[in-house]
Order: structure tokens, then sequence, then C-alpha cells
């Protein structure tokens, strides 16, 4: 019982806070450290020696298929009609005019609990560029297929002769990451006036997993035969899950917190690449291929799977009723003990952008120009935590005024939301700086586009 | 500190990329308080009909009577007699129906009542016969035949069970009381008749022959109340009025029988016809035979029943239905067909159902 209750307030938490993609804080120069988890090549761009980021974290919520507007809907017409309810179907039509063919539910949160990146010099010029990191990750999100939807919506007789899989799925990963990040930049001289600089980078990332659950695999396949003679339901379930020893948080001492910290229920290792190209001040454009890697999970770990085939052809008269009362032992999984391995969910952010106006001289290093417009293309290769194929594409600008301010506005396509509008802002004060970003603004404009909620904050030191 | 301030009043991209942005934002959003429509299709119920299904021979008995006359005494006359022998007294006919040539019994138990009400007794060791002929002489005509082995007093009561296995009926069957012995008796009334009770208790049929083009027809009428069908149709419920349900129950068979039927159900305001159950008659087609008479096929068919709105509101018009059945063996040309009991008729009804919500509330 407690490692069910433990992966349902693990899974419960991560319903609430939603971490997918943080597009807004991408188009914000001056969180090019906190941004560097999308491409390691970003470090070293707004500090000169060093730059402490001080618990920086992002939380969202959200889903790719209802409105606030057609959530907020309901519950006006709920109030409305008092002890009643009222359906109204242009809520219900709106939904399913939406609906995708996956349609995601994802919450989860990232807390940066250490990220510090400095600039090693030689001879006046940055040599190397380092970063030292440790995170920790909560990611959920729940996949409801299109035809769940369309069978209650529009009935079996629409799948007359399909078989359709009505399965959600469930993904849910807690885990924490210890990465090292190096970076190096190289200059190639193509004219008298033009030098591309390109730097790659990768981070190598010690992955600790604490709790996992996941029924990525499972189906229940549903058929309906021609003039529907019959309807076959056959569930091929399989949950994995895993979760870090109740003994560690009963029995709370020095070997324990080493434990936790060190091994949780599984480890892992992850890569992340990333290259940056500037053919010169102005211009720039970047490719990273982040989140590749696995955590083998053993601690606690168990793969539950369960196989069950039934058909109806109506009440046979000549069958005993009890023949039609679905054996008890339907949900009994046969639990099988062993580790088992899971993604944390690659992504490929392909990026470019291009400053225009005044150009600022700024500490040798940080030269800049006053306003820039960016783009980002974000694709990941599956419905899953916090990735989705969905490919989201988002266009940028910011205005910068050394390292005092920096706002910017952009739009989004694609992704989980299909559509969101976002801001930043970061100020500086010194060494002192902190900013907010969020994807949030789109319900200003209107609520029937906005379908998620998100919020980063971030406190930093910059030298 | 007004150096800032200019600075930010100078971010006109800033200002214009917000209005595009907003712009972006502006999708109309289309309201569609179209109604909710969904088709479902739902097996409902389902099973095989095989020939001990159809005969519905079980529980059936047959009542006779043997009067004075049928030993040769007057009713309500004083007599006396010597000893009497009686070879045998029937034929009493076993009703059957002309459709049918044989039956080909696997196992049957069958009974015997009797009550003697004479003022005589009979001694132990009378028969009951069945027979296939009116021939008494004969002993190839025997279906079973059992003794009772007690006497039977004036007044007395006395049964038989029989369990009888492998044995072919024909279309004729009679059963006769055979060597029926009475003590002699003197200055007795004979002013009652003996009553006989022939029942079946329990059937298995390994295969029946129906004659070619015969057929049993039934019907009946009768009168009803149908009450208010249009407001349960409508869940009772204003708000959703015009929600409905529409379509069809399926009626699909599988026919591995040699027999034809057709049922309707019609439902009529006095001698007008107002509806029916089903459109046209539900009709089930019989399988292929060959020239022995056994199936060679298995025929299926779907007939529907339409679920809509006005047949309910014809129904409410009616006061009475008239229900017809009929079983035919029609159009074979062979003279007679063959129903083993490993010939079934499939029967499933499958909902074909659609679905209208409009707003509702509840």
């Amino acid at each position: 019982m407690k490692k069910f209750s433990l992966l349902f307030i693990s899974t419960l938490v991560c319903q609430i806070l939603f971490a997918q993609i943080n597009i807004a804080s991408l188009h914000n120069q001056n969180a090019d450290l906190e941004n560097s988890f999308l491409n390691p090549s970003m470090i070293g761009n707004e500090y000169k020696n060093f730059k402490f980021s001080f618990l920086p974290i992002y939380v969202n919520f959200g889903n790719n298929f209802t409105s606030a507007g057609d959530i907020l809907d309901y519950t006006k017409e709920f109030n409305q009609k008092g002890d009643s309810m009222q359906v109204n179907t242009s809520s219900i039509n709106s939904i399913m005019n939406n609906l995708k063919k996956t349609n995601l539910i994802y919450a989860g949160a990232d807390v940066t609990l250490l990220n510090v990146g400095f600039n090693i010099h030689r001879k006046r010029k940055v040599f190397l560029e380092f970063q030292v990191s440790a995170r920790q990750h909560v990611h959920a999100n729940i996949s409801f297929p299109e035809e769940l939807f369309n069978l209650f919506y529009k009935g079996n007789k629409y799948y007359e002769n399909q078989t359709i899989d009505i399965l959600p799925k469930i993904n849910a990963l807690q885990y924490a990451d210890y990465g090292f990040n190096v970076a190096k930049n190289f200059e190639f001289t193509l004219n008298s006036k033009n030098k591309l600089k390109i730097k790659p980078a990768v981070r190598v990332r010690y992955l600790v997993g604490n709790a996992n659950v996941s029924t990525q695999n499972s189906r229940l396949d549903v058929y309906t035969a021609p003039d529907g003679r019959y309807i076959e339901a056959k569930l091929n379930g399989q949950v994995v899950q895993s979760y870090i020893n109740e003994k560690t948080f009963s029995n709370f001492n020095a070997n324990s917190l080493s434990n936790l910290i060190t091994k949780g229920a599984g480890t892992g290792i992850g890569m992340d690449f990333g290259v940056s190209a500037k053919l010169n001040d102005k211009l720039s454009a970047s490719v990273s291929l982040v989140d590749n890697g696995s955590i083998q999970f053993k601690e606690n770990a168990y793969t539950m799977s369960s196989k069950y085939a039934y058909r109806w052809e109506g009440y046979d008269w000549n069958q005993n009723i009890d023949s039609f009362i679905i054996q008890k032992d339907l949900l009994n999984l046969d639990s099988t003990a062993g580790a088992y391995k899971v993604s944390i969910g690659p992504k490929l952010m392909i990026s470019g952008s291009y400053g225009f106006g005044k150009k600022a001289i700024f500490k040798r290093y940080l030269n800049h120009y006053h306003h820039t417009v960016s783009l980002f293309y974000v694709q990941g290769f599956q419905n899953y935590l916090n990735a989705t194929k969905s490919p989201m594409l988002s266009v940028g600008y910011s205005y910068r005024l050394k390292n005092i301010l920096n706002a910017g506005v952009n739009a989004s396509v694609g992704g989980l939301t299909r559509a969101s509008l976002g801001a930043h802002v970061h100020f500086g004060l010194g060494p002192m700086q902190f900013g907010f970003a969020t994807n949030s603004l789109a319900y200003l404009v209107s609520k029937y586009n906005a379908r998620g909620v998100d919020l980063q904050f971030y406190t930093a030191l910059n030298f | 500190m007004i150096l800032f301030l200019l600075q930010i009043v100078t971010m006109r991209y800033l200002f214009i990329f917000i209005f595009c942005f907003s712009l972006f934002g502006c999708k109309k959003h289309v309201v569609d308080d179209s109604p909710i429509e969904s088709n479902w299709l739902l097996p409902l119920i389902k099973g095989n009909v095989s020939l001990n299904d159809l005969t519905q021979l079980e529980g059936k008995s047959f009542q006779y009577q043997i009067s004075p006359d049928d030993i040769g005494m007057p009713a309500n006359l004083v007599v006396s007699s010597p000893d009497l022998e009686i070879d045998f007294l029937g034929p009493f006919a076993i009703p059957t129906q002309e459709i049918i040539k044989y039956l080909k019994v696997d196992s049957i138990e069958v009974g015997m009542n009797i009550h003697n009400l004479f003022p005589v007794n009979f001694k132990s060791g009378f028969t009951v016969t069945l027979r296939s002929s009116k021939d008494t002489t004969a002993t190839n005509n025997i279906l079973f035949s059992s003794t009772f082995s007690n006497a039977l007093q004036s007044n007395g009561k006395d049964s038989i069970l029989l369990n009888i296995t492998d044995v072919t009926i024909n279309d004729s069957v009679y059963f006769f009381i055979e060597h029926l012995r009475i003590d002699a008796f003197t200055n007795v009334v004979f002013n009652e008749s003996i009553p006989i009770e022939f029942f079946i208790n329990k059937v298995r049929l390994n295969e029946v022959a129906l004659f070619s083009n015969q057929s049993i027809d039934l019907s009946d009428t009768v009168a009803f109340e149908p009450g208010d069908l249009s407001s349960a149709y409508n869940s009772g419920n204003s708000a959703i009025s015009d929600s409905s349900v529409s379509g069809y129950f399926n009626f699909y068979t599988d026919n591995g029988m040699p027999i034809y039927s057709r049922m309707q159900m019609v439902f009529m305001k006095d001698a007008e016809r107002k509806d029916s159950v089903f459109e046209n008659s539900f009709i089930l087609d019989g399988a292929s035979v060959d020239g022995a008479g056994n199936t060679t096929n298995v025929v299926s068919r779907k007939n529907s029943v339409n679920l809509r709105k006005s047949k309910l509101k014809n129904i409410e018009k009616s006061n009475k239905i008239v229900y017809s059945f009929s079983i035919n063996t029609n159009g074979y040309t062979v003279p007679y067909v063959v129903i083993s009991k490993n010939n079934l008729l499939g029967l499933q009804i499958v909902s074909d159902l659609k679905l209208i919500i409009n707003p509702f509330k509840f």
C-alpha cells in the first residue's frame, strides 16, 4: 500500500506542476545560463567570469485539447443553473472539434538547486566555459487517444470494423541530475571582416531516479465487428514502477541521505549536446540535442502485466448467467520484480537570432544589439513526459539594455499547447539579477486559445 | 531614472511585436451549438435454437377416458359378471402434427396415471402398449409396452413411469391397455368412467422429419391499453424533449434448419391497421436440402424493427395487437425434410441506435 501511496502522491504532484519547454525564457539572452539546459552551448554568453543562478524554478500545467474558455464556460453554466447542471453542447463540441490524435494533460516542475557557470580565460580571451549544476525534475503526463473521446462522443458505429486503442497512458518520473558542462569557442576567419565562431558543448549528467510509474506500453484494443455483431476488448496492460525504499525516510541519517543523493531508486547517465555558430555579432544559430539518456530503476522495481480478452455478442440464453460476470481476477497483475530502464525524453532544438539597432559595447566580451529577433524550433521524439512529437516553433523579440533590462514577447505555434503567447523580463542591479518568463499570455487575448499556464522565476549573481 | 524611462518608451519594436502577437492570438471562437449525435452498435441477446427447443413436447399431457361401454358393461344399471378378460382397450390416439413424418427419439420419459372409478378390481398383469398403428395383432408396431405388476382395486390409483430410448415415432401413435382381467362381480353399478392421463416428462430428439409443403399457422388478437409511450420516450423531462433515440433493432438469423418461418405483430385501432413491429414480416428462410432431405447449408438473414417516434404514436392510438406466426416447409421438392439435433437456428439481436442530445439539464 505504501508503495502505491508514494507513487500516487508523486503522480499527483506531477499533475499540479508541469514542465514543458520554457520557450519564453529562451528569448531572454540574459538568462542563457538558465536556458543552457536546452542547449549546453549557451553557457558563458551573458557573464564574463562567473554566474551563480540561485534556485531557478519553472512550473507548468496544461493540455492540448481543451481551452480555459471551454472550462470556464462549463463552470459558468453550472453556476447559473444552481442545483441543476446544464450541459451545453457548444463546450463539448469545442473540445471535440479541437481534439488531437493524442490528447495530453501534462504537469511538472524543474527546480535547479545549483547552477554555476564560470569561464576560464587565457590571453584575455575565454578559453573554456564550464557549468556545474544540480537539478530536480518532476514530470508527468497522461495521454488520451482521440479514439477514446470519439468512442463516447460519436458512438462505436463510427469505428465499425476497426480496432482502436482507447487506453489512457500515464507517465510520471521524478529524478535528480548532476551535470557537468564544458564548451569551447573556436574561431575561423572567413574574410577580413567576418569570423565564424563555433562553440560546441557537451554536458554529462549523472541521473538519480527517485520514483517512476509508466503505462506507456499498455493497450486496450476495442473492436466493433461489422453490423455490431460483436464487440471485443483486449487488454494488454503493462505497468512499470519503482520508488525509493521507505526505510530511507523512516530512518533518516547521513548514510540514507548519501543514498538518496547518489543512488535513489535507480541511476543512469544522460548527455546533452549543443553547438552554436556566430557568423558575426548580429547573426547566430545553434542546434542541440538534449535529455539523451536513461535511468535504470532497480529499487522496488516491478513490471506488472495483465492480459485479458472479452468478447460480447449479447446475452446468450444458452449460457449460465454466471458466465457473463467478468472474472474477479481480471485486474490481477502478474508482478515481476526486476530492473527496468526508462528514457528521460530527448528533444532536438534548432534556433537562430538576429540582432539589430544600436550596438552596445559592454564589458568587452558581452557586446550585443539592443533589438533581437529570435526563432526556436523544438522537436520531441515521442509523447512522453515533457516531450512531444508535435514540433513547436516560436518567434520572439527582445529589447536589451546592457545587463539592466531585457524585455520581450514571443508567439509560438505547435507543441503541446498548440499556440501560446509569452513574455519575459529581466532586471539587473549590478551583479544581482532576477527575472520572470511565462508562456501564459494567450488568455489575455482569447481564453479559447489558452491551454496552459506556466511561470519561470530566477535570481542570479553575475560577475 | 529619466533616461531609463526614455529607453522604455523608445522600445518601439517591443510594442510592434506585442501588437502583432496580439493579432495572432485573436482567433475567433466559433460557437457550435449543434446537437451531439452518436451512433451505437450494441449486441443485446443471442443464442441457438435446437431441435429440442423447437418441438415443445416436454410437459405435455393428454387426457382419455375408459367408459363402462368399453368393457361391455351398461352404465347406471345393476350388473353381474364372471371373470372378464379383455384383450385390449383402445386405441387411444396421441395427437401429432400433420407436418411431422417421424420423430427419432434419443430418450423419452413418459408416464400414465390411471384412477379406477369402476366398482370392480383389475388383476395385476395388464399392460400399457404404445403402437405406431391400430393393429393390435402385430408385434412390429409396438413402440414400447409396460405391465402393471399390482392389482388395481376399485377406486384405486396407479401410475407408471417409463424411460424409453432410441425409438422412432411416426405420424400415428396410439396406446392401448391390453390383457385386462377383471375379477367376477355381482350387483354392481357402473356409473363413472375411468380417467387416464398420458404425459411426457422429458424428450431428447435425434431427428425430426417434416413433410414438405406443410405449414403450421398460429394467430391471435389481444386487446391492450398502450399508455403514454411518448412521455416515456422523452424521459419525461421537457428540457431534453428535443433529444431522441432512433434506429433499429436488427434480428440476425443463421438458419441451419429446413424450415421457413414468418412472424408479424400488427397494431390495430379496431379494424384499422395503425402500424406493425416489423416493417415487413419477420422472415426466416429455410436451409437448402439434399435428396434425402438433409440440410446442406446455413441461410443468414437480417430482419429489422425500426424504432421511430411515429411508431410509438401509432401504438398509442391502437387498442389491440394481432400477432401471427407461421412455420412451413413450402418449396422443398423432396417428400420430406430432416431436422437433426445438430441443425441449429442462430438468433442474435443487435441494436443500431442513433442518440441525439441537445443541451439539457439534470
